[in-house]
């Protein structure tokens, strides 16, 4: 089920949220935490009921490994071998699912085999429910989680607001709010803010990153030469509806939570003002970073047994290009990982060595850095992504036609065609101009949800201003239209 | 131990990996905002950290240290 369907909007979530304050209010915390576990198969469900007994089967098995590595008499050997066992199981499940045709296909490529792909469909959300359980398994093999109730292990992997596609949550966090007396209480407050921030989300999906993803299709397909500056305009384009995509996502799955009474982590805090890359991966998926530093690029350093610069940078790379992967099965995906582990590397050099520079010229080259890895991450394939890289630097002007004419004589022809930068758009161009700039100013401005989140002051005129967004997001819905991220 | 005894203590260590005997830990204080904490820095802290107090830190701990009082606060709960 979407976000941004009439069927979740006005039949799921009122629904879900009723019955869950009732049963709170006469059954207590563990049975309002029972209903929004029904409440989330529910949700899962609508999509594949096959695939949930695998998301079932994957949060029994994982639960029981972790309940046996929290025991403090547990033999070491054993709880070595089944440390081992659990995380290999984790990647087993990924690596069947996600990532089996890719391996076969590039195993057909290198060795001449003609092996059988077997068209799997990517189980949703198994990228994200698979690594926020080897949290909770590695903090269990470390001794650092105690055992916990099935229900709130199932809770804290199912909950459907972070379910699909993140923010990736952390099963201490999520426990301690539920723990507080101040969760059984029914708080308008949570409601009202809650609504605003998930309107501001929905907006930013469905009126902002459908729009800017119509230039973006149009301009990714295969067979269309681009100029220079519509090249430009469509990975921008892109870059656009990517962000306000997951921003939108973050922003809906948070203000869910802040209606069932849950804080979620924030996931992004504007991280297209970055100046730097070291900056802009601090504020863009906030929480997949966090994962990356912590249970990859960590252990990584601190297995090497003697720290060095030279290593750090080394695993940075590794780092980045093992996250590239884990978001989906395609090479393009492994340059993406490892174009911005190529970047944190020498921006850290740069550090290294006090190197300064104007934040103005900092942004526009990690703006430039960002955008170029957009474009492989966006492609269907590696030629079409080059194609339009060598548009953005090396592609023709478009000149209005007149002018052609008149300097035909100059001889520069392969420099520039006549014609109109917006011939093809499947846009009106008036309208993309003045979305492009809307884009950008809502990107510029300095308050973002988060700010919105902590200075939250229920007033008439807010009312109305978020009534407003609601009711433009609202009267914006299409067709279906997917998340970015539920393809991860 | 005392919270305020454990800062003195850590900002020790901090001091001589920094190269900066003025460097006091506030709690506020987090990796990538200090001149020189950053993530290499961070794991050679943690090593010096865990050798100095006989602890181990997991990696979930790690990511839950947001800042120098979530440091202190994960040192004083394992002592």
């Amino acid at each position: 089920m979407l976000f941004n369907s009439y069927t979740f909007i006005f039949a799921f979530l009122p629904l879900c949220l009723v019955s869950f304050y009732i049963v709170k209010h006469f059954f207590g915390l563990k049975g309002s935490l029972i209903c929004l576990i029904v409440f989330s198969l529910i949700f899962y469900s609508y999509w594949s009921i096959n695939y949930l007994f695998l998301l079932l089967a994957s949060v029994s098995a994982n639960y029981l490994m972790s309940s046996k590595l929290s025991e403090r008499d547990l033999n070491p050997l054993i709880k070595r071998y089944l440390f081992i066992f659990g995380i290999a199981f984790n990647i087993f499940l990924l690596g069947i699912f996600k990532y089996y045709d890719f391996f076969i296909v590039n195993i057909n490529l290198f060795t001449g085999t003609e092996l059988m792909i077997r068209n799997i469909v990517l189980p949703l959300a198994i990228s994200f429910y698979t690594l926020q359980q080897i949290t909770f398994l590695v903090d269990s093999g470390q001794g650092s989680q105690k055992k916990s109730t099935f229900i709130d292990y199932v809770i804290f992997v199912l909950f459907f607001p972070q379910l699909i596609a993140g923010p990736i949550v952390r099963y201490g966090v999520l426990k301690k709010q539920y723990l507080k007396d101040s969760f059984i209480k029914v708080d308008i407050n949570n409601i009202n803010l809650g609504i605003s921030i998930f309107s501001i989300g929905l907006f930013k999906k469905v009126f902002l990153a459908d729009y800017f993803a119509q230039i973006a299709s149009w301009g990714f397909s295969d067979s269309i030469e681009l100029s220079v500056i519509q090249a430009w305009l469509v990975s921008l384009s892109y870059v656009l509806q990517l962000y306000f995509d997951f921003s939108g996502y973050s922003d809906m799955a948070i203000g869910l939570g802040i209606m069932f009474g849950f804080t979620l982590p924030i996931n992004f805090n504007s991280p297209l003002k970055s100046s730097n890359i070291i900056d802009f991966w601090n504020k863009w998926h906030m929480t997949l970073t966090s994962f990356i530093g912590a249970y990859l690029f960590t252990p990584m350093l601190r297995a090497s047994k003697t720290p060095t610069f030279i290593k750090s940078l080394i695993f940075t790379i590794i780092s980045m290009t093992i996250a590239g992967l884990w978001h989906g099965p395609s090479w393009l995906f492994v340059i993406f990982g490892l174009w911005h582990g190529l970047g944190l590397a020498i921006n850290q050099l740069y550090r290294k060595f006090n190197f300064k520079m104007n934040y103005f010229l900092g942004w526009f080259l990690t703006i430039n850095f960002w955008t170029i890895g957009c474009v492989f991450f966006r492609s269907e394939d590696t030629q079409t992504a080059f194609n339009i890289l060598s548009s953005m630097y090396y592609g023709q002007l478009i000149i209005p036609s007149t002018i052609v004419n008149n300097l035909s004589h100059i001889g520069l022809g392969e420099y520039y065609r006549g014609g109109s930068i917006f011939e093809g758009m499947p846009v009106d161009p008036i309208n993309y101009i003045l979305m492009f700039i809307g884009g950008i100013v809502i990107i510029a401005l300095p308050y973002n949800t988060n700010f919105i989140t902590l200075n939250f002051k229920f007033s008439r005129l807010r009312a109305i201003l978020f009534g407003a967004v609601f009711s433009i997001a609202i009267l914006s819905l299409g067709g279906y239209s997917e998340f970015i991220y539920f393809n991860f | 131990m005392e919270t305020q005894s454990l800062y003195t203590q850590v900002s020790d260590i901090f001091k001589q990996i920094l190269n900066n005997d003025n460097f006091e830990l506030q709690p506020g204080d987090k990796a990538g905002e200090i001149d020189g904490w950053d993530s290499l820095t961070h794991v050679i802290l943690i090593d010096l950290i865990e050798r100095k107090f006989d602890l181990k830190f997991s990696l979930g701990e790690l990511e839950e240290m947001k800042d120098a009082s979530d440091l202190i606060e994960t040192i004083s709960e394992k002592l």
